[in-house]
């Protein structure tokens, strides 16, 4: 089976000032794996500056991304753990403790990663499962053996 | 059949999570929907055609304009709560008893 994330796709503990620094530390990891441009990362914290903290899509978890036209070089994500949860101003799910970052080419791997995100957090633990993990390996664990409906 | 429209900023990612949490969710209420995933932009022009409207509650206010039901979502996540508000929909709407 194909991977969906690696363990350099992964940073724990990751100290950010506030929301803007969350997501592009966030979308660094991103450009660093080679999935986006840099001008991704800026287009991942003007997507919410027009449209506002809709990316907090579940209590504690953020997905910042932003238009595949904005440098998406192929698909993946980022997942990065907060030492100390910020707010984006979303009065739902705030705070935040866990960014998840994407980036999305249109093809079968982007969906399949968007189906694993589903289904590991129709879990309600698996937020805090994941924001105390340790270990990279496990959490990228989580990520690939997750079993997606066809 | 019921058309659904999921709408986000980008159409790439919480919108199709919510598409794929609303089939679950509809599928075990055993109803038949055809569900499409709409970025903002052309979530408008979806929207129109379509008999319903899912999206996170901070973006609502970028349907307001549209006459169409929209169901708000918290949690893109959570499958009891899109499963509850699309429930009580067509319970309202006559498409389940």
């Amino acid at each position: 089976m194909q991977k969906l994330v690696n363990a350099d796709d992964i940073e724990l503990n990751v100290s950010a000032a506030d929301w803007q620094d969350a997501v592009r530390r966030s979308g660094n990891i991103l450009v660093n794996n080679g999935y986006v441009t840099r001008e991704y990362v800026d287009a991942m914290i003007q997507t919410v500056k027009t449209l506002g903290p809709y990316i907090v899509v579940a209590p504690g978890l953020a997905m910042p991304h932003a238009s595949r036209s904005n440098g998406v070089l192929k698909s993946g994500i980022s997942i990065m753990t907060l030492s100390e949860p910020v707010r984006f101003g979303n009065t739902s799910n705030d705070p935040v403790h866990l960014l998840i970052g994407l980036a999305g080419s249109n093809d079968d791997l982007h969906l399949k990663i968007i189906q694993a995100i589903a289904t590991i957090f129709e879990d309600g633990d698996m937020l805090e499962r994941i924001t105390t993990c340790s270990s990279k390996t496990t959490i990228a664990e989580i990520f690939n053996s997750v079993e997606v409906e066809g | 059949m019921l058309h659904i429209v999921t709408i986000c900023g980008c159409g790439m990612g919480s919108s199709v999570i919510l598409k794929m949490n609303a089939e679950k969710a509809l599928k075990e209420l055993g109803i038949a929907a055809k569900l499409e995933v709409s970025d903002i932009t052309t979530g408008k022009g979806a929207a129109r055609t379509a008999d319903l409207i899912l999206i996170g509650k901070e973006l609502a206010y970028l349907v307001q304009d549209i006459d169409k039901p929209v169901i708000q979502l918290t949690s893109f996540v959570n499958k009891q709560e899109i499963k509850d508000k699309l429930q009580g929909y067509c319970q309202a709407n006559g498409i389940l008893p």
